[in-house]
């Protein structure tokens, strides 16, 4: 039987890898984007599957009810979906703060929540948040995106305890610095700074983070539940 | 459907979805005080009650339901039920004794009063074996 998944970000760097390898895995995949429908829409269409906005402003019960009305069910939600608004702690502004973990924490979530009722009715699920090595970590200017990273952790920790025994798990995949947009100011100032503290001494790819997630989204994966598990070339070992 | 059909296929739901050894159930245990249900529970119930009898439950119904018989009068101010919205759940749930629906009831507790019972005649009422109110 085909699996079925709902990307939430699938447009971003790392949603869009996630994609690719899920279908590569089999996967019916329901492309989730927040603004960028056009590109949710071709790959979408590349990967045959549909695209179907999910933002904070979407009735996700509704959104949920497409999906399964799509693909006749819903196994695996993958959410790759956040923002980034960076400050110094000292002077960082309440809408910056707000902003980030409304979409990176509160979104999550309700996300989660929303994805319960069909994977319930299949007493099967697979839930991967992207969280960051900024959950454990931290990092300068970021305290909004670390505060709402290892508030994820904690989430997917106590969801994992509770809808384990429904044959539903809950986990996140850490990335380390992964080469994308968002990285794209940290490895140009501290880049060889930062390759110093990794293991591997280098940078990874989007594709090496997709293929930890496809891993937890697998069948083979039901008993791993709760975990963080970091991709990031060892960094900080 | 006989009585006890419909009273067996129920129990068979609930083994299923607590995946507890239950002996004995009655058509009186509450879910969740007596059989140790949460709210997860519920809504899993729910989906293989549907599965068991081939129909479709709506887990707000009885909600819903009460509210169409209220018409414009409210069933929930401040998180909390209606002395006519009580009225409306006696008469739908017969089985839960009055004095566990009570006036200003809040919301979060009415699930706690729901009896094996109370998921036999949503069902049967699903079914149109039975009038429900």
């Amino acid at each position: 039987m085909k699996r079925v998944a709902l990307i939430a970000g699938a447009t971003g760097v790392l949603g869009r890898a996630v994609c690719r390898e899920l279908y590569a895995h089999g996967t019916r995949v329901a492309c989730g984007y927040a603004t960028r429908h056009q590109e949710a829409e071709t790959l979408a269409a590349e990967l045959s599957g549909f695209a179907v906005e999910l933002h904070p402003g979407v009735d996700l019960a509704e959104t949920m009810r497409t999906v399964t009305g799509h693909h006749g069910g819903l196994d695996i939600l993958v959410n790759a979906a956040g923002v980034n608004h960076e400050g110094s702690a000292a002077a960082l502004g309440s809408e910056e703060w707000r902003s980030v973990l409304d979409i990176n924490l509160d979104f999550a979530f309700r996300l989660t929540q929303a994805a319960l009722p069909p994977m319930l009715r299949r007493h099967y699920g697979r839930i991967i948040h992207l969280s960051s090595i900024a959950g454990r970590v931290g990092g300068r200017g970021q305290i909004n995106y670390a505060v709402s990273k290892a508030g994820i952790e904690r989430m997917a920790r106590v969801f994992a305890l509770e809808v384990g025994r429904k044959g539903i798990t809950v986990n996140c995949v850490a990335p380390g610095v992964i080469v994308s947009d968002m990285t794209a100011r940290i490895r140009a100032e501290y880049g060889e700074a930062l390759l110093s503290h990794i293991a591997c001494h280098r940078f990874g790819k989007p594709e090496e983070v997709a293929k930890a997630v496809a891993f937890l989204a697998g069948e083979d994966a039901g008993y791993i539940n709760g975990i963080v598990l970091p991709v990031d070339g060892g960094m900080g070992i | 459907m006989t009585e006890h059909e419909l009273f067996e296929g129920v129990c068979e739901c609930i083994r299923q979805t607590l995946e507890k050894d239950l002996p004995e159930i009655y058509e009186s245990d509450r879910l969740i005080a007596d059989l140790g249900a949460d709210s997860l529970d519920f809504l899993d119930l729910i989906f293989r009650l549907e599965e068991r009898f081939n129909v479709h439950v709506n887990p707000r119904d009885l909600e819903r339901r009460t509210q169409q018989a209220l018409g414009d009068t409210p069933m929930i101010v401040n998180e909390r039920y209606t002395e006519a919205a009580v009225v409306e759940f006696r008469k739908a749930m017969p089985e839960v004794p009055e004095g566990e629906l009570f006036s200003d009831m809040p919301v979060n507790k009415l699930p706690g009063t729901f009896r094996v019972k109370t998921f036999m005649n949503l069902v049967a009422y699903v079914l149109g074996q039975e009038k429900v109110p």
